[in-house]
């Protein structure tokens, strides 16, 4: 029962967090005034304006966007039995972006119609950060393959990127924060039809959990339990990829919370069975959200953007995990 | 004999004069600069472009950017002058400089901005006389012009410019009476992530605006010094009311004077309400590249859309 | 057995050549002089090759045309061969470290630390662009000697370069911040500097690439036989009494010394070092004294061919070296995976 409790903790923390989330801002707004703008919204009171238009819709996206990248995280974790990979890691992030830009310079498409070339950018970053990795060392598998070669792919795409944008810079200004990361106010209106693609990454997540688990004791003892590892492998690369890509398009390459999250669900409640993946997904809900409520206060009424609150946080965590991991394997 | 000796002294004459000047530029270098240039070559599309066209310098040669076309175009250039690269050569894509192609435009004055070219100094200067123009330094946008319309000595064209302008000023502040007495709020409305940036210098659109004496709002003073603009929530619209909203838009990406409607309406959603400049019908957009680079051309074309409003 | 030279002088001296890595290193070099001909008489000014040869003839002089376009184009090919070099140099000596293919130079927190000198001293502490890019080689090194301080507590590799991989990732993160104050077209500025391509590479340039490259190519050459422990890994070596640790460190820092100026003056170029060493290793084999050469000669190779593409093929587009490099790597996986597969 004890995990159970612990997703109960987790989701009192969450609900905690939404409702600091909807109580700070550029100016902090009093809580009857927040319950009566849930429960009595008048569109005539600005507060209340404030706090269903702008505060809420930025919770849902950054609840969306942490909890779809951190199961995203932990399926590639958990498939490629590596711990240093995730979306952002993996060059995914940077994958997307590239072929968003080009989208929006080529074609000018808007909302949620970058979702096809961001799938696209996102498969083909996946796709050179592999075959980088598998060049060097066909049969073992070093973990640190996966993530130099997703680095490279990262910086690769990222150059591209910057080639795209510095023929014109002016022309881009509107995306500056998306190139960044950013949660917008009404970035729910992509969500309304990118969240399928989230819901059913995190049923079919649930239900590929039991594989996932056999799959760890090794490709032979899957087989010999009824799982076809393959399939298993596949399935879960065609949930992962997708999923992270529809909160890429949504908020744009926020990094981390999808390589942190899977790490911590595993220190506070293991990862066998179905809960570490709904708590994964609550953690990594709770963390943008916290994100987003610093990069909103901390230089107020400056916003500042949610991927660099993340990258920084992210970054002495990233630090923080490997210091502790690579002093443990030591002792 | 006589006649070469003659034709001589006429040739140095005509000649001396011409690299009789130096003029130290933004970079803090002094460069002998021919006295009137004849080959001006631009790498700067919507500063230095605009404002050699405007002055009517011989400008021979401009950057340009490719438009999803595939053809380059002058931003800012194109919009107030109409300029295409029918009249004058592409010296290079903005951010892709070719070296060659700039040298063999044969420029006798290469004007280049300190932010982009910094690191090229040296290579530009072994072409031609090279002045680094700095937009950026804080100082007001005429005040840089008029230096820069010293550098390639058309001061004169300047002067006769400015003094339209502030002609100008005075009939447009006379026709808007007490209106000048009013508060203005200059803002970009993030069409995608809901956010308002705040400007604090904007080109030739805040410059005009406080040269007719319209008061800031007080928002625009917390833009920290040494950066002319601040991102802020749109929690805070209630902040930007002013009797007056000016913004921009961009035409390439779908924009037109409506736009911002359209995006307060999706980042402010009843900002209707909110805001006085709604109400008496004070929000103003104007195309960006029209009325951000430095040009006396936009600043006329600003005041004659302020003046229709006082009407 | 390898076939192999012996050169003997007196008694005590004999130098055993192998000979097929030296063969192949003289291909490498005679194409790298082909290729670099070729960079120099390409570009948009037409240039017969009888003026460039005039201008490269000692005691003779070209015209004051042909100096001048050679000035625009002769820093570039120089730093080209000298930086591909350097930079595979770099990427192998981390691979030997590490003992894996794919450490980069860049991993090291080099190119970040570069950039966030550049960006926070030119934003915040208001230094003079001139002055920019010898305060980025400063970042560079700092953020090298940070990384290394940090990791080397932790006497393992992977670490090393997960540490840079965190150091960068945080440094990327306080440069945003200050990147995006600006508007779009100075944040497409600073991209464009922490992006490799050789357009603004000066003589003034060229000329500081090569007083750093010249000692540390020499010492390159020096210590690379005595790497070759390293390639057993960290309990053989010491068995077989190398000093591991020490050794591995004193690579690292000649890494991290050979690839900063480059990232100073070009920035950084992904893919490059891993490129040059793969291919290194499938012509001649593991051991460094004869891959190192090899890879630093395809390394050079590489980023000539790269820019000089870059800046003639495309016109008027001109087309950073950085990213042909990166798009001829990806093509160098295809190819090779194909071969892997075809093979199995």
């Amino acid at each position: 029962m004890k995990p159970c409790s612990r997703l109960a903790l987790l989701l009192v923390f969450l609900l905690f967090l939404a409702g600091m989330h909807l109580v700070s801002g550029a100016r902090f707004s009093p809580i009857h005034v927040v319950t009566q703008a849930l429960f009595d919204y008048d569109p005539k009171n600005y507060q209340h304006v404030v706090i269903v238009r702008q505060r809420l819709t930025r919770l849902v996206v950054a609840g969306y966007a942490g909890m779809v990248l951190s199961v995203s995280g932990l399926l590639l974790q958990k498939v490629l039995r590596n711990g240093l990979v995730s979306p952002s890691t993996l060059g995914i992030n940077s994958g997307a972006i590239t072929f968003v830009t080009l989208g929006i310079y080529l074609f000018g498409l808007n909302g949620a119609e970058l979702f096809w070339p961001a799938l696209f950018g996102g498969i083909t970053a996946t796709m050179v950060a592999f075959l980088a990795a598998g060049l060097v060392n066909r049969g073992n598998r070093d973990p640190l393959s996966l993530v130099l070669g997703g680095a490279m792919t990262a910086t690769l795409f990222s150059a591209a990127t910057t080639f795209v944008i510095s023929l014109d810079p002016e022309r881009f200004d509107d995306q500056m924060s998306w190139l960044i990361g950013d949660i917008g106010n009404f970035d729910y209106q992509p969500l309304i039809w990118l969240w399928p693609v989230g819901a059913a990454g995190l049923a079919l997540a649930l239900l590929l959990s039991r594989s996932l688990d056999l799959l760890s004791l090794g490709a032979e003892q899957a087989a010999s339990l009824g799982t076809d590892p393959r399939l298993v492998q596949w399935a879960s690369l065609a949930i992962a990829i997708p999923m992270a890509i529809s909160a890429v398009c949504i908020v744009g390459p926020i990094g981390f919370v999808g390589l942190v999250a899977p790490h911590m669900t595993r220190m506070m409640i293991g990862e066998t069975g179905r809960i570490p993946t709904l708590f994964c997904a609550l953690l990594g809900a709770a963390i943008v959200i916290g994100a987003d409520i610093l990069a909103r206060t901390l230089l107020a009424p400056k916003l500042l953007n949610v991927g660099t609150v993340m990258a920084l946080c992210g970054g002495v965590a990233f630090l923080a995990l490997i210091l502790s991991t690579l002093r443990r394997r030591q002792a | 004999m006589r006649i070469l000796i003659l034709a001589w002294a006429i040739l140095l004459v005509l000649v001396v004069p011409t690299f009789a000047r130096s003029v130290t530029d933004h970079e803090g270098r002094t460069v002998e600069v021919p006295d009137h240039p004849q080959r001006i070559l631009s790498l700067h599309d919507w500063t230095l472009t605009v404002m050699a066209r405007e002055l009517g310098a011989p400008l021979i040669a401009s950057i340009g950017r490719p438009s999803p076309d595939g053809k380059p175009f002058m931003r800012g250039a194109r919009e107030l002058f109409g300029l295409t690269f029918d009249q004058v050569e592409l010296a290079s894509l903005h951010g892709k400089p070719d070296l060659e192609r700039i040298r063999a435009l044969k420029p006798d004055l290469i004007v280049a901005n300190l932010g982009d070219f910094a690191a090229l100094t040296d290579q530009l200067s072994s072409i031609a006389p090279t002045l680094m123009f700095n937009p950026e330094s804080g100082k007001p946008p005429f005040a840089l012009y008029r230096e820069f319309a010293g550098w390639i000595g058309k001061e004169q064209r300047f002067d006769t410019l400015k003094a339209a302008y502030d002609q100008r000023l005075a009939e447009t502040r006379a026709r808007l009476g007490t209106s000048t007495e009013k508060t203005y709020a200059a803002i970009l409305a993030d069409g995608r992530d809901g956010s308002l940036t705040i400007l604090k210098d904007y080109g030739v659109l805040t410059t005009v605006l406080d040269d007719l004496g319209f008061h800031r709002i007080p928002l625009s003073g917390t833009v920290p010094s040494g950066q002319s603009r601040m991102r802020i929530g749109a929690e805070l619209v209630g902040e930007i009311d002013a009797d007056m909203i000016v913004t921009t838009y961009l035409p390439e990406n779908g924009g037109s004077p409506q736009s911002i409607f359209n995006d307060l309406d999706r980042i402010a959603p009843g900002y209707q309400d909110f805001l006085r400049a709604y109400a008496e019908k004070h929000i103003l957009s104007f195309s960006r590249y029209e009325v951000y680079p430095t040009s006396f051309r936009g600043a006329l074309a600003l005041m004659d859309a302020l003046s229709g409003m006082a009407r | 057995m390898r076939r192999a030279l012996l050169i003997r002088s007196g008694r005590h001296v004999h130098i055993p050549i192998a000979l097929r890595p030296a063969a192949i290193l003289l291909v490498l070099l005679s194409l790298l002089i082909i290729l670099a001909f070729a960079a120099l008489d390409l570009g948009s000014t037409p240039l017969p090759a009888g003026e460039l040869l005039r201008w490269l003839a000692p005691f003779i002089d070209a015209t004051r045309e042909t100096d001048a376009v050679l000035l625009l184009r002769w820093p570039r090919v120089a730093v080209a061969i000298l930086g591909g070099a350097m930079i595979a140099a770099s990427g192998h000596l981390l691979q030997i470290v590490s003992r894996n293919g794919l450490a980069d130079p860049g991993l090291l927190g080099i190119s970040q630390g570069t950039m966030a000198a550049v960006v926070l001293g030119a934003a915040v502490l208001g230094i003079p662009p001139q002055w920019l890019a010898p305060a980025g080689l400063v970042g560079g090194l700092a953020t090298a000697i940070l990384v290394l301080s940090l990791a080397y507590r932790l006497a393992s590799t992977t670490g090393l370069i997960l540490v840079g991989l965190a150091v960068s990732i945080v440094l990327g993160a306080l440069i945003e911040i200050v990147m995006v104050q600006g508007g779009m077209a100075q944040f497409a500025r600073w991209l464009a500097w922490s992006h490799g391509s050789l357009t603004a590479v000066s003589a003034e340039n060229a000329r500081m690439v090569a007083i750093w490259a010249l000692p540390l190519i020499v010492l390159t050459l020096l210590v690379a036989r005595s790497a070759t422990p390293l390639l057993l890994g960290r309990e053989q070596a010491a068995a077989i009494g190398a000093a591991p640790q020490k050794l591995a460190l004193l690579l690292t820092l000649l890494s991290a010394a050979l690839v900063a100026p480059i990232v100073a003056v070009v920035g950084p170029i992904s893919f490059l070092g891993l490129i040059a060493a793969h291919v290194a290793r499938k012509l001649v084999g593991e051991r460094p004294q004869e891959a190192l050469p090899v890879s630093m000669a395809c390394g050079a190779l590489l980023l000539l061919v790269a820019d000089t593409a870059g800046r003639t093929l495309f016109l008027p587009l001109v087309v950073p070296a950085g990213i042909l490099v990166s798009v001829a790597g990806v093509a160098t996986f295809l190819i090779a995976a194909r071969f892997t597969s075809s093979r199995r």
